[in-house]
C-alpha cells in the first residue's frame, strides 16, 4: 500500500501568527480603557475607525495584488496596525486624519513593500510621523485629562467633533483645565517650560502634574505596562527589545538627572510619560521591522531608548518614539549583519 | 578548562545548559506499558545489500539455503558491514526492491523465503562469560563486532567497529540512553528488560576504549529504566570509579550527539569534526546490547527492538523485529487501522520520514514505526509569510539563525545560506515546530543543502572539463609544433641533399615562369596593370559572368547553329558549371570577334585563360582553374582543328596546365581534373548524340563533342583507375551514339 508522504517534522506547536496578533490586541485593551477614561471616547472611536479603514484598504490592495483576501486578513496584522494608530492619534482629531494615516500605513508602508513580513518600517509609526509632519495642529491637540479638565468630552460630542469637524475654539475648550488655563501634554509642558528657563521643579508644580507624574498619563502607562507584562508571560513577545528601550531610557535620564536635576527630567517621569510603555511593549516589538538575533534586539532597543531621550531633551518634538523607532528600523539590517550569534561548533562568531 | 577539572565536574554530575530545544508532548505512555513482544515469521524477508559492489561481495546466490544468522555478504573493504539472514529459508531472489528511505528508491536486496523453522546458524553458540574473553585482544573483539554487522542503532547506523577504533585516545565514553523524541520507547524497554546484558556490552566497549570516565545518560522521564540500570551497574563488571549514571532533564533534542556532549561536558564539537577528536565517544544503548550478543555469542545483528505506536495501531508497544521484515507485515501483525490517506512514519514525529511504500523492510536504523491518525499530529497548514518573530532562533540547538537560512534558501541565495552555517543544521525540526507562520523550514534547508551539493558537483565537473580542454589544446599545439619542426627539418635535409643540377633546374623553371609572365604582360595590350588586385579580379570576374550570362541569353539560337551548352546535363552540377564556362568562352569569343578591342578587364580574371592566343595564364582559383582548364581544352581543340599554330603553353605552370600540344589534351595530373575531363567527354558524347539528330554543322569552338574526335581527344589520366573507367565509359557512350546516329542516318 502507498501512504501519504510529508517532510519531517510532523509535529507543530500550532501557535499561529493570527493568535499572536490577537493576544497583542487583547493585552493592549487595559491601556486603551484607561486612556479612554482619562481622555474620552475619542480614543475608542479613533481606534475603531482606524481598524475598519485598515481592513478595507488591505482587502482592496490584496485584490489588486491578486492574493487571497480572507486568508491574509485573518492574520490580524492590519487590525493591530489600525488599533495602534487609533491609540496614538489625539482623541479629537478629525476623521480624515485617521483615515489618511491608516491608508498610508497599510497601503504604502506595508503592502507596497510586499505585505506582511516584507515591510521595512513600522507602519503605525511611519503613518504617525507622516501625520505629525503634515497636520501638526490636529496632531498636537490633546485634551486635558478628564479628572482635571473643566469639561470632559462625552461620547456624542466626541463623535460629532471627529466626524463633522471641530473648530479650534471648540477644541481649545476641551483643553482647559480647572483653572481655565489651556493644558498641553506633560512632556510638552516640561519642554516649553525648560526652554523658557523654568526649572523642572517649577514645571512639575503645574496642574498637569501630580506627585511628579503627569496626570492621567501615569495611569495610562501603568496599564500598558501591565498588559505588556502579561504578553511577556505568555511568550507573545520576548523581553530583549523592551528591556533595551526601558534600560537605555532609564540610564540616559538618570545620567541627565544626576548631572543637573534642574534642567533634565528624571527617569521615572520619562518612563511613565507619553507613549513610553505603549511603544516599548506594543509598537517597537513589532518583529517584522526589528532586529532578529538576541544581541541584535538588545542593541536595537538601546538605540531606540537613547534616541528617545535625545529627541525629547534636545530635539524639537515633545514625544519622540515614532522618530526613534523609524530610525532604528533603518538600522535593523545593519545591526543584524554585525550581531550574528555564534553557531555551535564555531569558536569565533561567523 | 583543564581536563581534570572537567572530570571532577562530571563526577559531581554537573550539567551544562543546553541551548534552545523544545518540549513537545511526549506521548510515551502509549507504548511503554507492555513488555517487548515478538512477531510471527513473515512471508518473506528483504535484506538490503547496499554495500555490495562498493565494499562487499555476495556470499550466497539465488536458490541457496540459509540459516538464521548466516553471512550473506563478504567484505572487500575495511569499512564494510556484512548483512546476515534474519531467519532460515531459501534465497528466492536477489533483485531491486524499494528501500526503507525517504526517497523510496529501489536498492539491491536479498529476498529470503523462510521455511518456518527458524534454524539458528551453527556459528552461533552459547554465551561466553566475561572471564572467557579476558584473553582476547582488541583486534579480535573488533573483528567479532564487524563480522556481526553491528551499526549504530540510534538511527545513524554508522559502523561500530570503526567508531570503537578511533585514532585518538578516548577519555570519556558516553552511553546515549536519552531517547528524546516523543513516542519512542524502544531503548526504555530494552533497559528495563535487559539491563545486565546492556551493562556487559558497555563493559566490552569500556575494555576496548579504556576511557577515564564513563557516563550513562538517561532522560529523567524514564525513572524505571534509571533504577534498573543502577542495579545492573552494581552487579556488572564495570569499575565503580569513574562510572556513573546521569539523569538529564527532558528536552528535545538533548539526545543528539553534539547536544548531549554539550550538556554533559559543556564542550562543543567543532564544526566538521567528530567527537573522537575531543576524546569522546558516544554510543547508543541498544548498540551495547547488540555488541554483547555479537562478542559473547557470535550472534549477528539480525533483529532489533522497534516501537510501534500511534493512534492507528491496535497494539502499540515494542517488538523484537528481525532486520528485513517488510513493514506491511509489522503493520498487519500489530493491527494497523489506517488507510492511504494516513502517514506511516519511520522514526519519531520530529525527525522521522514518511514512508511511501510499505513493502520496504525494517533496517538496522529503524527504531520506531509511528502510525498517527489524521488528528493526532499537526494538520497540514498553509505557509504564511515569515513575520521575523525570531522564535526559531530561540529554539535552535545548533545556535543558528534559521530565519536567515530560510530567507536565503527561499531566494535561492545558497552561498549566503552556507555563510550562515547551513551545513551545521542537524534537521531536528525545532524551528519548524515553533514557527507561527507554518513555514516548513527543515524542508527548505534540505532543498538548499541538496542544491549546494549539486552545485558543488557541477562545479567540479566543469573544472575537470576545463582541465581536459586545456590539456587537449596544449597537446594539439605541441603536435602542430612538432609537425612543423619535422617539416622544417625535412626541408632542410632536402635542401642540403639536393644536387646542384636540381637546383639549377628549379632556378630555370622559376626564370621561365617569370619570362612567360612578362611576355604575357607585354603582348596582351588589353591586359590590365600587373599588380593583381584581388578585389578588382573579383569585380572583373563578376562582370565577366554577367556578360557571359547575357551573351548566353542573347544567343539562344546561335547564328551558326551554336549549341546550347546549358542544355547539356543540366542535372549535374559540375557539368553545369563546365557548361557555363563553355558558354562564357563562347560569349567571349563572340565579343572578341565582334570587336577588336577585347574587354580589358577580363584579362585579369582568373577564370579567363582565353585572352591571348599565345598562351594560358595560370588560373588562381581551383574551381575556376578547372573550368578554365576545360575551356582551354576546348579552345585548343578548336585551334588544332583550324590548324593554326598555338604557342605551346609553358610547362612550368605545373599543376594546372592541360594544354601542352596541339594534338591533344595532356593527361591532367590531378584526380579531380581527370574527373572533369571525363565529365567533359561525357558531355561531349551526349552533345554529339543530340546534335547529330538536329543540326549539321557545329560551331567548332563550342562543339564540345566531335563525334569522331571526342573519345580520342580526351587522354585518360595515367594514374587514376576511376577516371580511366569514366573515360572508357564516355568513349563507349560516344561510340554508341555515333553508331546510333549512323544507323539512323541510314
Amino acid at each position: 500500500m502507498a501512504f501519504k508522504i510529508a517532510s519531517s517534522p510532523h509535529l507543530s506547536r500550532s501557535f499561529q501568527t493570527s493568535s499572536l496578533m490577537q493576544r497583542v490586541m487583547l493585552c493592549a485593551l487595559p491601556g486603551v480603557a484607561v486612556q479612554c477614561f482619562f481622555f474620552g471616547w475619542g480614543t475608542v472611536i479613533q481606534a475603531l475607525l482606524a481598524m475598519s479603514v485598515a481592513l478595507i484598504s488591505e482587502a482592496l490592495v490584496l485584490k489588486l495584488r491578486a492574493r487571497n483576501v480572507t486568508e491574509t486578513l485573518r492574520d490580524n496584522s492590519a487590525l493591530l496596525t489600525g488599533l495602534l494608530i487609533g491609540i496614538a492619534i489625539p482623541p479629537l482629531a478629525p476623521w480624515w486624519v485617521t483615515v489618511i494615516g491608516t491608508l498610508f500605513a497599510i497601503v504604502i508602508v506595508k503592502q507596497l513593500y510586499g505585505g506582511l513580513g516584507h515591510n521595512i518600517f513600522n507602519p503605525a509609526m511611519a503613518a504617525y510621523v507622516m501625520l505629525l509632519i503634515s497636520f501638526p495642529v490636529q496632531m498636537t491637540s490633546w485634551v486635558a485629562p478628564s479628572v482635571i479638565a473643566s469639561q470632559p468630552v462625552d461620547f456624542i460630542h466626541s463623535l460629532q467633533m471627529i466626524f463633522t469637524g471641530a473648530s479650534s475654539s471648540e477644541i481649545s475648550a476641551y483643553k482647559l483645565g480647572f483653572d481655565g488655563i489651556s493644558m498641553a501634554t506633560p512632556l510638552d509642558t516640561i519642554k516649553t517650560d525648560l526652554a523658557m528657563g523654568l526649572t523642572t521643579i517649577e514645571s512639575l508644580s503645574k496642574a498637569i502634574f501630580s506627585n511628579g507624574f503627569g496626570v492621567g498619563w501615569f495611569w495610562v502607562n501603568l496599564a500598558y505596562l501591565a498588559g505588556g507584562l502579561v504578553m511577556l508571560k505568555l511568550k507573545v513577545i520576548r523581553w530583549h527589545i523592551t528591556g533595551g528601550i526601558l534600560a537605555a531610557l532609564f540610564i540616559c535620564s538618570s545620567i541627565g538627572y544626576l548631572l543637573n536635576p534642574d534642567t533634565f527630567t528624571g527617569p521615572l517621569l520619562h518612563l511613565f510619560s507619553g507613549a513610553t510603555m505603549l511603544a516599548a511593549f506594543f509598537i517597537a516589538t513589532d518583529p517584522v521591522t526589528a532586529a532578529t538575533s538576541v544581541r541584535g534586539r538588545l542593541v536595537f532597543g538601546a538605540l531606540i531608548g537613547i534616541l528617545v531621550y535625545i529627541i525629547r531633551t534636545f530635539g524639537g518634538y515633545p514625544d519622540a518614539f515614532a522618530f526613534a523607532i523609524l530610525l532604528a528600523n533603518l538600522c535593523a539590517p545593519f545591526i543584524d549583519h554585525y550581531m550574528k550569534p555564534r553557531a555551535y561548533g564555531h569558536r569565533s562568531a561567523t | 578548562m583543564p581536563v581534570l577539572t572537567l572530570f571532577e565536574q562530571i563526577d559531581k554530575g554537573t550539567l551544562w545548559r543546553s541551548i534552545g530545544g523544545i518540549h513537545p508532548p511526549e506521548r510515551k505512555s502509549l507504548s511503554n506499558r507492555t513488555s517487548i513482544a515478538s512477531l510471527t515469521i513473515a512471508d518473506e524477508y528483504i535484506v538490503p545489500l547496499n554495500q555490495v559492489g562498493e565494499s562487499s561481495v555476495l556470499a550466497i546466490s539465488e536458490g541457496d539455503y540459509v540459516t538464521k544468522g548466516m553471512l550473506l555478504t563478504r567484505g572487500t573493504h575495511f569499512g564494510h558491514l556484512p548483512v546476515h539472514a534474519p531467519t532460515s529459508g531459501h534465497v528466492t531472489k536477489i533483485e531491486q526492491r524499494p528501500s526503507n528511505h525517504a526517497s523510496g528508491l529501489p536498492v539491491l536486496s536479498c529476498v529470503i523465503t523462510p521455511d518456518g523453522r527458524d534454524t539458528l546458524s551453527p556459528d552461533i553458540h552459547a554465551p561466553l562469560s566475561w572471564s572467557d574473553i579476558a584473553a582476547w585482544s582488541n583486534e579480535e573483539i573488533l573483528k567479532k563486532i564487524q563480522d556481526a554487522g553491528i551499526a549504530g542503532l540510534g538511527g545513524a547506523a554508522f559502523p561500530t567497529h570503526i567508531k570503537l577504533n578511533p585514532a585518538s585516545d578516548i577519555e570519556l565514553l558516553i552511553i546515549n540512553a536519552i531517547e528524546c523524541e516523543p513516542y519512542i520507547t524502544a531503548d526504555d524497554m530494552l533497559m528495563r528488560e535487559q539491563s545486565d546484558a546492556i551493562c556487559l556490552g558497555i563493559a566490552i566497549i569500556h575494555r576496548l576504549l579504556q576511557p577515564k570516565r564513563l557516563i550513562i545518560a538517561i532522560e529523567d522521564n524514564k525513572p524505571d529504566a534509571i533504577e534498573e540500570m543502577h542495579h545492573a551497574l552494581n552487579r556488572s563488571q564495570l569499575p565503580k570509579e569513574g562510572v556513573r549514571i546521569t539523569s538529564v532533564p527532558t528536552l528535545y533534542p538533548s539526545g543528539g550527539e553534539k547536544q548531549l556532549i554539550q550538556i554533559l561536558t559543556g564542550e562543543e564539537v567543532p564544526s566538521g569534526s567528530i567527537p573522537a577528536q575531543l576524546g569522546i565517544v558516544v554510543q547508543n544503548v541498544a548498540t551495547c546490547y547488540a555488541i554483547k550478543e555479537a562478542v559473547l555469542r557470535s550472534y549477528p545483528l539480525i533483529e532489533r527492538v522497534v516501537t510501534v505506536t500511534g493512534n492507528n495501531t491496535s497494539n502499540p508497544g515494542n517488538y523484537w523485529v528481525p532486520i528485513g521484515t517488510p513493514i506491511s507485515h509489522v503493520l498487519t501483525q500489530t493491527g494497523f487501522r489506517g488507510n492511504e490517506t494516513d502517514k506511516v512514519i519511520i522514526g519519531g514525529p520530529m525527525m522521522g520520514y514518511a514512508l511511501y511504500n510499505d513493502s520496504a523492510p525494517i533496517i538496522k536504523g529503524s527504531n520506531c514505526l509511528l502510525l498517527p491518525d489524521s488528528k493526532e499530529l499537526a494538520p497540514e497548514q498553509k505557509e504564511l509569510p515569515c513575520v521575523r518573530c525570531g522564535e526559531c532562533a530561540q529554539v535552535c540547538p545548533a545556535q543558528l539563525l534559521p530565519q536567515q537560512l530560510f530567507w536565503h534558501a527561499k531566494a535561492k541565495e545558497y552561498d549566503k545560506a552556507v555563510n550562515f552555517n547551513l551545513a551545521d543544521c542537524i534537521e531536528c525540526g525545532c524551528c519548524t515546530y515553533v514557527c507561527p507562520s507554518n513555514i516548513p523550514l527543515v524542508e527548505y534547508y534540505r532543498i538548499a543543502k541538496s542544491a549546494v551539493k549539486t552545485e558543488a558537483e557541477e562545479k567540479k565537473q566543469a573544472e575537470l572539463a576545463k582541465q581536459r580542454f586545456e590539456l587537449r589544446t596544449q597537446r594539439l599545439e605541441d603536435e602542430r609544433l612538432a609537425r612543423e619542426a619535422k617539416q622544417k627539418e625535412a626541408a632542410e635535409r632536402r635542401k642540403s641533399t639536393m644536387s646542384s643540377t636540381d637546383k639549377d633546374a628549379v632556378a630555370e623553371a622559376m626564370a621561365r615562369i617569370k619570362a612567360k609572365k612578362a611576355a604575357a604582360g607585354s603582348n596582351a595590350s588589353t591586359t590590365a596593370p600587373d599588380a593583381p588586385d584581388n578585389k578588382r579580379k573579383d569585380v572583373a570576374a563578376a562582370i565577366a559572368r554577367a556578360k557571359a550570362n547575357k551573351a548566353a541569353q542573347n544567343n539562344p539560337d546561335a547564328s551558326a547553329g551554336h549549341s546550347q551548352p546549358s542544355e547539356v546535363n543540366s542535372g549535374d552540377d559540375k557539368k553545369a558549371q563546365i557548361a557555363a564556362a563553355v558558354a562564357r568562352a563562347k560569349a567571349k569569343k563572340a565579343a572578341q570577334q565582334g570587336s577588336k578591342t577585347a574587354s580589358s578587364d577580363e584579362s585579369n580574371v582568373s577564370v579567363d585563360p582565353i585572352d591571348t592566343p599565345e598562351g594560358v595564364t595560370a588560373p588562381i582559383d581551383d574551381k575556376k582553374a578547372k573550368i578554365a582548364a576545360a575551356v582551354a581544352r576546348a579552345k585548343a581543340k578548336k585551334v588544332a582543328q583550324q590548324g593554326s599554330k598555338i604557342a605551346s603553353s609553358d610547362e612550368s605552370t605545373v599543376s594546372l596546365d592541360p594544354i601542352d600540344t596541339p594534338e591533344g589534351v595532356t593527361a591532367p595530373i590531378d584526380d579531380k581534373k581527370a574527373k572533369i575531363a571525363a565529365a567533359v567527354s561525357r558531355a561531349k558524347a551526349k552533345k554529339a548524340a543530340q546534335q547529330a539528330s538536329e543540326a549539321d554543322s557545329f560551331d567548332e569552338i563550342v562543339a564540345p563533342v566531335k563525334t569522331s574526335d571526342a573519345p580520342q581527344e580526351v587522354a585518360p589520366p595515367v594514374d587514376d583507375k576511376k577516371a580511366r573507367i569514366a573515360v572508357a565509359i564516355a568513349k563507349a557512350k560516344a561510340k554508341k551514339a555515333m553508331l546510333k546516329t549512323e544507323s539512323e542516318k541510314e
